[in-house]
């Protein structure tokens, strides 16, 4: 039996699908069985951002509807035991029901070992369908106030649901503003949320170039801690501001400053 | 904006969302604490008020006032 682990976040643009995507790769470079499902029906994106779109002929709403075989709508990320399966693109949200998401979900779920579900932004019903098919959910925030204040919002819309568990991500954090003190550190996030902090992702110039398969990048180290935390609960994070400290680090906060 | 000043924001704002206060809740209660404070001493700064949620749900207010000096005692009206 998998865990199924919706990735969600209230805002739009935060980087949830991008988070999904790298979260996935890094628990398959781990060699765990993980299957990626994009819950944003109509808006989907997961496919792109693994590089994997227009690769598939059928989706979601074909197995929903009966036109094809489960594993026909899966496809495998080449050289990981990385899955994804497409969402719909020419349907509307309401048509895929939650309670058939959630049947889908539990058939899948002998296959995996985790199946994470990126969830639509927005608190409307995509968000009660990916919710409601989940056992665990990851809330994805920046450390901006607008993005947390709706975080706030949606870890107190899960509390209504029958979770295991609820954590957080905090996206896209500039090292050179956490070192001088000039953003919000994802810690007091953690605090002032109330939830515990699953991982820590720097903004990261090298992987928006290249993409999720970016090597060497610090994102990347970031990733394979978060996934190293679901995988054992081990709580480490991953500090974007370590590079940015003592004298070198001065000297590369000003530069970046200067940029 | 310093990290510190976000924060103090960020708590704003998520008090003011979980317990739905009305507008002017904290202005309403600044200036009746004030006006008790000037009773005892001579206020000379600005006073500062926060209230925030602890972790049971119950308010805590943070309230800073600076004076520069203290009254003798005396009986207050009513």
């Amino acid at each position: 039996m998998s865990n199924t682990v919706v990735i969600t976040s209230g805002k739009g643009g935060v980087g949830k699908t991008t988070v999904t995507a790298n979260l996935g790769y890094a628990l398959a470079r781990r060699g765990v069985n993980t299957l990626l499902i994009d819950g944003d029906v109509g808006l989907n994106n997961l496919d792109v951002a693994l590089g994997m779109e227009n690769r598939g002929a059928y989706d979601m709403a074909d197995v929903m509807a009966g036109k094809c075989r489960v594993s026909q709508a899966i496809l495998q990320v080449p050289g990981f035991p990385l899955y994804i399966m497409p969402s719909a693109h020419a349907v509307y949200s309401e048509q895929i029901k939650a309670g058939d998401f959630r049947a889908l979900i539990a058939r899948l779920g002998a296959s995996f070992d985790y199946i994470l579900i990126d969830c639509p932004a927005g608190i409307e019903g995509g968000f009660h369908r990916a919710v409601s098919a989940s056992e665990y959910a990851v809330v994805v925030t920046t450390p901006h106030l607008s993005a947390v204040r709706d975080a706030d919002k949606v870890v107190a819309l899960l509390s209504g649901y029958d979770l295991k568990g609820v954590s957080l991500i905090v996206n896209r954090v500039r090292g050179d503003l956490l070192a001088r003190g000039e953003t919000l550190d994802p810690k007091q996030i953690s605090r002032l949320l109330r939830y515990p902090l699953l991982g820590v992702i720097p903004e990261d110039d090298a992987a928006a170039k290249a993409g999720v398969q970016a090597e060497e990048s610090s994102s990347r180290t970031a990733f394979e801690m978060t996934a190293g935390n679901m995988l054992t609960g081990e709580g480490r994070l991953y500090d974007p501001a370590l590079r940015y400290r003592g004298f070198l680090g001065a000297i590369r906060s000003r530069l970046k400053k200067n940029a | 904006m310093t990290g510190e000043e976000e924060l103090r924001r960020l708590r704003r704002l998520l008090f003011s969302d979980k317990t739905r206060l009305p507008c002017g809740f904290a202005e309403a209660l600044k200036s009746d604490l004030e006006r008790t404070l000037s009773q005892y001493m001579r206020l000379s700064g600005r006073t500062e008020l926060f209230i925030d949620i602890d972790d049971r749900g119950a308010y805590i207010v943070h309230i800073s006032a600076l004076a520069d000096a203290v009254y003798p005692c005396k009986k207050l009206n009513g």
